[in-house]
């Protein structure tokens, strides 16, 4: 007992003479969630206090989603968080404005416990950057079982007659290049950055043009329906039959749909007399320790808790988003889910989502838009061409 | 125009002149004062006031040395010292220590700069001062105390006390920000110049060239987007005006009862903030939304009407819905004037028995156009900057791919705001933000300074 | 309404109107209103007044029923006597008969959905030439009615524009109290009814915290109205009296400075206000809106050069100090002018969103009212807290409309005259 204690005592005076400040001052971390984060969150970090008694922390949550984290943290770096989320797409701007910490503390560890292609994704070249958290950032089909069969749902055709029949709608944002891009895809284009940083993309090519056609026949379409994710939200199971989203609206989908609740790959769809299967983007989101904080050590472990097994489980237990953590994504439980199962089945044919696509999408969603609003003055290849254009400029 | 910068050139060159005088005919304690302010205060008796301005001399050398310095020394580049990073193999991080900022380096000497055109303007005064003390001990006359000093305060130098509080915030909070954000214009402040992890530096008139030809795809947009602006603006301007009267005139016609039940109705919709009510009429047009929902229930139409999707419905849309926001505040704005146009002109129209529509046209329009010009104008540049409407009901949209991160509703502004909060393209953003400045700010002064009523403004007192 | 009119003239309208009565008491009569196609497979197409009568929906009709027989009775009265009190009922009776048509279509839809006699929903397509004829007709008789009276027929006008205008207020409010979540709802009228999105906003507050936004917002627009009501005023004071070397240039500048796009001067303000340890503060709130409104003295000139100058003359030649003038003569007769900018600036800080935003970032606590709902509406907390922010947005607008139905006296005494003479 004395022996113990003695030890402690010289433990606590070492650290004390090594680590002054922390033995004096609180670590004041911030770290950024979405809104529907933050109560998981609060617990997360309250375990991670506890793990952690030897050091006080304060720690300030704020909530900023996944998708706006580059927008927020660039408005200014100092005053962003600590540690945030931000989905994989944002990794090389963040890189290029030196705004992540390069995970060097149990880098091991982490690769190890994560899926090979969530470490590729947050990593660039042979540097680690940021903490895989989830790897559910794709999307795929939810529909209404009572509405579409299960032979229907493998054609887009099929879906939309099914839907016709009931009078209802088949959902897709077109007008969002993340979405659009399913078609490009799946009929072979590419779209990727080069080592240069500059973005290669031939979606005005011979393939290109006839995915534009096929998007263009399914806009046109009576039962096509776009909107935002509310829309699909509020409508399925009462005016919407079918639906491309994501599996962070798998629980409002579900209670919606009870016991018609479905998810599937995407279909595939016509394009020039064939049949083609819907490509897709796949995604993860990460952690990601801002090179700003004035704690590097005690962020990066805060990072590596909020994205270790227990918490990744946890992720998946509260929220039901989809686990990059190898051990949880094998977990039977994760294997049942209808929405990551989904998931799952489109995975095939998902591309990572190339990275670095910022010029990509405005005039990706301009296309989209045009062909929802049915303005058909210039032909596809012409708004193709003019798209990639602006994909390709500067 | 031209007059007043001759004027301002006659007053720079008298500046000096009386410098130079001042130097030549003061004795050793004025000229000292050149070097050491208030020194001539000081040794003339005039206590408080050599004090005060010793001390806002020693403050402002402070500031430069303490503060400015380190960023004024790199205005020429903007920084030369990126974030640095260095391995620690006892920590197990690379240790990060930041290197310049190239935005507080502009920020700081800009503000460093103005601070130093003020001090010169409070350097001038101390000289002044020191050569009247010594002129009036010369003549034997006596030294205006400090009290005298606060007693003008409050008479011949009574706007100095008044305006210089609000000067001063406008000062910090406009006219600072405005300069550095001009200044903007002239480096590559973009996503991958971003400080504090990249520096950005100077490019001289780059993104000019861009804007007006050298990148076709910027200039063609930026081409398209002014004008659907101007096109915006002219229309949604007039329509406003015109239709604003006219309810005003309804409103205000002798026979019309319960005019303030009237007015208030109106008023209602100007007094619930314009962010909420614009973001319920986009939930309203939307082509999922309850209006669509309605006209296709009840039979009116097969497909949604595109509001605010499809390039010419949604111009329109964002016209008629400004004037549903801008009616009313024309309305209450015109009813004043409206009724201050002469009766007798009335009367006698419509002894010759002018119709109404006449009398609108003949005396009614002539009027309000002859008294509201400047007002127009002032509607015309807030059109031009009319951000709320275009940005809250169809964020510039629809996108098309002809157009460089533009939609078809997009103003010079909105277009701005996407490139600065999307894609952080700063520099691009500030040189269009010229433009509009200039297209604002040259109209309005031609007009005020053009249009008879600035000239008369000594009448109406 | 002074003027005596002269019976005759009043016959010689009513004779004018009148038919126009009878016609509309006919049509009125002539129900069959409702064309309803046949079902499928059914030899009968049920008229409007069968479809109504099988469903019961003719008890909804009873009030137009009524109106159709007082129509009838006033419009039989008046062929053998026509006085203005006549004539002022006709006026009412054909503002129920418009508004009679347009309840008719909506019970029409309503009864011919529910009855399941349609085989599709019903449509504005199934209505009779009858029913447009009773509408067009309602509204000439309404307008030749009034013009019977001397009145004027831009009620009519006012009328229909004020629905136009109120409808979406409207549909805020009722959004306010509908209870089930959910936005770009593809109806008006909500499925449930409930006071809890108004509870919600003051119990609910650990991620929007709206009494907290509230005072925020209260405390920052009272400031901000305390100070920029002081500056403005001794600005517009000055540069309406004072005479001084840089005047012109004061004037020039204040007109075009606040020209350059405003929000991306707000982030140098951020920086320079988080140099000196202010940012996400109330306080950088106060200084950069009271730094703004100081803009807004060209309201207050216009006046102040409206205030006789023989006035302060007569003072200054009593003894009197430019500091004494300004307290005792010019800010007493300011009445209108002070109240108009203090409501202003108070009003400010409840609408922006923009700039508080680049000032607070992610701050939620330091919010205020506007920027909090505009959070509340972005895509991904839409779906959840759409009826909540409609809720929000009534507690905003009560307080600033009872301001604005004040300031309105203002704006129509023509205090706002100065900013148009320039």
């Amino acid at each position: 007992m004395k022996k113990l204690l003695s030890l402690a005592l010289v433990l606590s005076l070492a650290l004390t003479l090594a680590l002054p400040v922390f033995a004096t001052e609180p670590v004041k971390l911030k770290v950024w969630g979405s809104q529907e984060d933050q109560a998981m969150l609060q617990e997360m970090v309250d375990a991670f206090k506890a793990a952690n008694a030897d050091k006080t922390f304060e720690v300030e949550f704020g909530v900023v989603s996944e998708a706006d984290a580059k927008t927020r943290y660039m408005e200014d770096p100092t005053a962003a968080a600590d540690v945030f989320a931000f989905a994989d797409d944002q990794l090389p701007a963040f890189v290029a404005a030196d705004a992540l910490y390069e995970v060097t503390r149990n880098k091991d560890e982490i690769i190890a416990a994560n899926i090979p292609s969530s470490v590729k994704a947050a990593s660039s070249g042979d540097h680690l950057y940021a903490y895989p958290m989830t790897a559910d950032n794709g999307y795929f089909l939810y529909y209404d079982k009572s509405v579409i069969s299960e032979e229907q749902v493998k054609t887009l055709d099929g879906i939309l007659e099914a839907a016709k029949a009931a009078n209802k709608k088949v959902f897709m944002d077109v007008s969002n290049g993340w979405y659009i891009a399913s078609f490009f895809l799946g009929a072979g284009c590419e779209l990727r950055v080069d080592e240069n940083g500059v973005i290669v993309c031939d979606f005005n090519n011979e393939a290109g043009v006839k995915a534009g056609e096929a998007i263009k026949a399914f806009t046109a379409d009576e039962a096509f329906l776009t909107g935002d994710d509310n829309i699909l939200k509020g409508g399925i199971g009462e005016t919407i039959a079918a639906g491309v989203s994501g599996a962070w609206n798998a629980d409002d989908i579900k209670s919606k749909l009870g016991d018609n609740y479905a998810a599937t790959k995407l279909p595939t769809f016509t394009m020039g007399g064939e049949q083609v299967q819907m490509g897709s983007f796949a995604g993860f989101k990460l952690l990601g320790v801002n090179t700003m904080t004035q704690y590097p050590e005690e962020a990066m472990d805060l990072a590596a808790w909020l994205t270790n097994e227990e918490n990744q489980l946890k992720r998946f237990e509260v929220r039901g988003l989809g686990p990059a953590n190898v051990n949880v994504a094998a977990s039977t439980a994760v294997q049942d889910n209808i929405a990551l199962a989904a998931l799952a089945a489109q995975a095939p044919y998902a591309s990572s989502q190339a990275a670095g696509l910022d010029n990509y999408w405005a005039p990706a969603e301009a296309f989209g838009t045009t062909m929802e609003a049915k303005d058909y003055t210039k032909d596809v290849k012409t708004l193709l061409d003019e798209m990639v254009t602006a994909i390709t400029a500067k | 125009m031209t007059s007043v910068t001759a004027a301002r050139r006659k007053a720079r060159k008298g500046i000096f002149r009386e410098l130079y005088e001042t130097f030549r005919d003061g004795d050793a304690a004025t000229r000292l004062s050149f070097l050491v302010m208030g020194f001539g205060s000081l040794v003339k008796g005039q206590v408080i006031k050599g004090l005060l301005y010793l001390g806002s001399q020693a403050l402002m050398v402070w500031y430069l040395v303490g503060f400015a310095w380190q960023y004024l020394s790199k205005l020429d580049t903007l920084g030369d010292v990126g974030m640095q990073r260095v391995w620690s193999e006892e920590r197990q991080i690379f240790v990060r220590t930041p290197g310049d900022n190239s935005l507080l380096i502009l920020l700081f000497s800009v503000l460093s700069i103005m601070l130093v055109l003020g001090f010169l303007v409070l350097w001038r005064a101390n000289i002044r001062s020191a050569y009247r003390a010594q002129r009036l001990k010369e003549q034997g006359k006596p030294l205006p105390t400090f009290a005298d000093d606060i007693t003008s305060m409050v008479n011949e130098r009574y706007h100095i006390t008044l305006l210089t509080m609000p000067t001063l915030m406008v000062l910090a909070f406009t006219l600072l920000p405005t300069i550095f954000m001009i200044l903007l214009a002239f480096t590559n402040f973009d996503q991958t110049h971003q400080p504090p992890g990249n520096m950005f530096t100077w490019v001289g008139t780059e993104n000019f060239r861009n804007l007006f030809g050298g990148h076709p795809l910027i200039a063609n947009t930026f081409g398209k987007v002014l004008g659907w602006t101007m096109i915006w603006a002219v229309i949604a301007t007039f329509t406003n005006y015109l239709l604003g009267m006219v309810l005003a005139i309804m409103i205000n016609n002798k026979g019309i009862r319960l005019k303030a039940m009237w007015r208030t109705i109106f008023v209602v919709t100007i007094a619930v903030p314009q962010f909420v009510s614009l973001m319920l009429m986009s939930q309203i047009l939307h082509d999922q939304g309850p209006l669509n929902a309605l006209l296709k229930q009840f039979g009116f139409i097969q497909q949604s009407i595109p509001f605010l999707t499809d390039t010419t419905t949604a111009r329109l849309t964002v016209l008629v819905v400004n004037l549903w926001v801008g009616i009313p505040y024309t309305m209450l704005i015109t009813s004043g004037i409206l009724m201050n146009i002469p009766k007798d002109l009335y009367e006698s129209a419509s002894i010759d028995g002018a119709s109404p529509a006449r009398m609108f046209f003949s005396i009614t329009l002539p009027y309000m156009l002859f008294v509201t010009t400047p007002y127009l104008i002032t509607a015309f540049v807030g059109n031009i900057n009319n951000f709320n409407v275009i940005f809250l009901l169809t964020r510039g949209g629809p996108m098309v791919t002809e157009y460089y991160q533009a939609g078809k509703t997009d103003l010079l502004v909105t277009w701005l705001y996407r490139l600065t909060v999307d894609r952080q393209d700063y520099s691009l953003a500030s040189t269009i933000g010229i433009f509009v400045f200039v297209i604002s700010a040259g109209l309005s002064l031609l007009v005020f300074n053009m249009s008879g009523s600035s000239r008369r403004e000594e009448e109406f007192q | 309404m002074s003027e005596i009119r002269k019976p005759k003239a009043m016959r010689h309208n009513l004779v004018r109107a009148l038919p126009v009565i009878a016609v509309l008491a006919a049509l009125t009569l002539l129900l069959p209103w409702l064309h309803v196609p046949a079902q499928e497979g059914a030899d009968y197409a049920r008229t409007g007044i069968n479809l109504l009568l099988f469903d019961r929906g003719i008890l909804r009709l009873i009030p137009l029923a009524a109106a159709a027989v007082l129509a009838l009775l006033v419009g039989l009265s008046l062929l053998a006597r026509a006085n203005r009190a006549g004539v002022r009922a006709l006026v009412v009776l054909f503002s129920v008969a418009v508004m009679g048509s347009i309840y008719t279509l909506l019970t029409a839809k309503v009864t011919a959905d529910a009855s399941g006699l349609m085989p599709q929903p019903f449509l504005v397509a199934h209505l009779q030439i009858g029913f447009w004829a009773f509408l067009l007709l309602s509204l000439v008789g309404l307008v030749v009615a009034l013009m019977a009276l001397r009145q004027p027929a831009t009620y009519v006008v006012l009328t229909a524009m004020g629905v136009v205008w109120l409808l979406p207020i409207l549909w805020l409010v009722i959004t306010s109290l509908r209870a089930e979540s959910g936005a770009y709802t593809t109806y008006i009228i909500p499925k449930g009814w409930t006071l809890s999105n108004y509870t919600r906003l003051f119990t609910e507050t650990e991620q929007f915290n709206f009494p907290r936004w509230y005072l925020n917002t209260l405390w920052v627009s009272v400031v901000t109205c305390i100070i920029t009501t002081t500056l403005v005023l001794m600005v517009a004071y000055t540069l309406s009296r004072l005479r001084f070397p840089a005047r012109r240039a004061f004037l020039n500048l204040g007109l075009i400075i606040a020209m350059f796009p405003g929000f991306m001067s707000m982030i140098a303000v951020y920086h320079i206000l988080k140099a000196v340890g202010l940012a996400k503060s109330l306080i950088s709130l106060i200084l950069v809106y009271s730094g703004g409104g100081v803009l807004g003295y060209t309201i207050a000139k216009g006046f102040f050069d409206t205030i006789p100058r023989s006035l302060d003359e007569a003072a200054l030649i009593d003894g009197a100090s430019k500091n004494t003038v300004f307290w005792k003569i010019i800010l007493p007769s300011s009445r209108p002018i002070l109240v108009y900018t203090a409501i202003t600036a108070f009003i400010a800080p409840w609408v922006d969103f923009i700039f508080v935003s680049v000032i607070m970032k992610d701050d939620y606590a330091n919010y205020t009212v506007a920027l909090g709902l505009f959070k509340m509406l972005e895509r991904e907390h839409i779906y959840q807290y759409f009826t909540r922010f409609c809720a929000g947005a009534v507690l905003v607008a009560i307080p600033i409309t009872l301001l604005f139905i004040r300031i309105q006296k203002f704006y129509v005494e023509g205090v706002t005259g100065g900013a148009v003479k320039g």
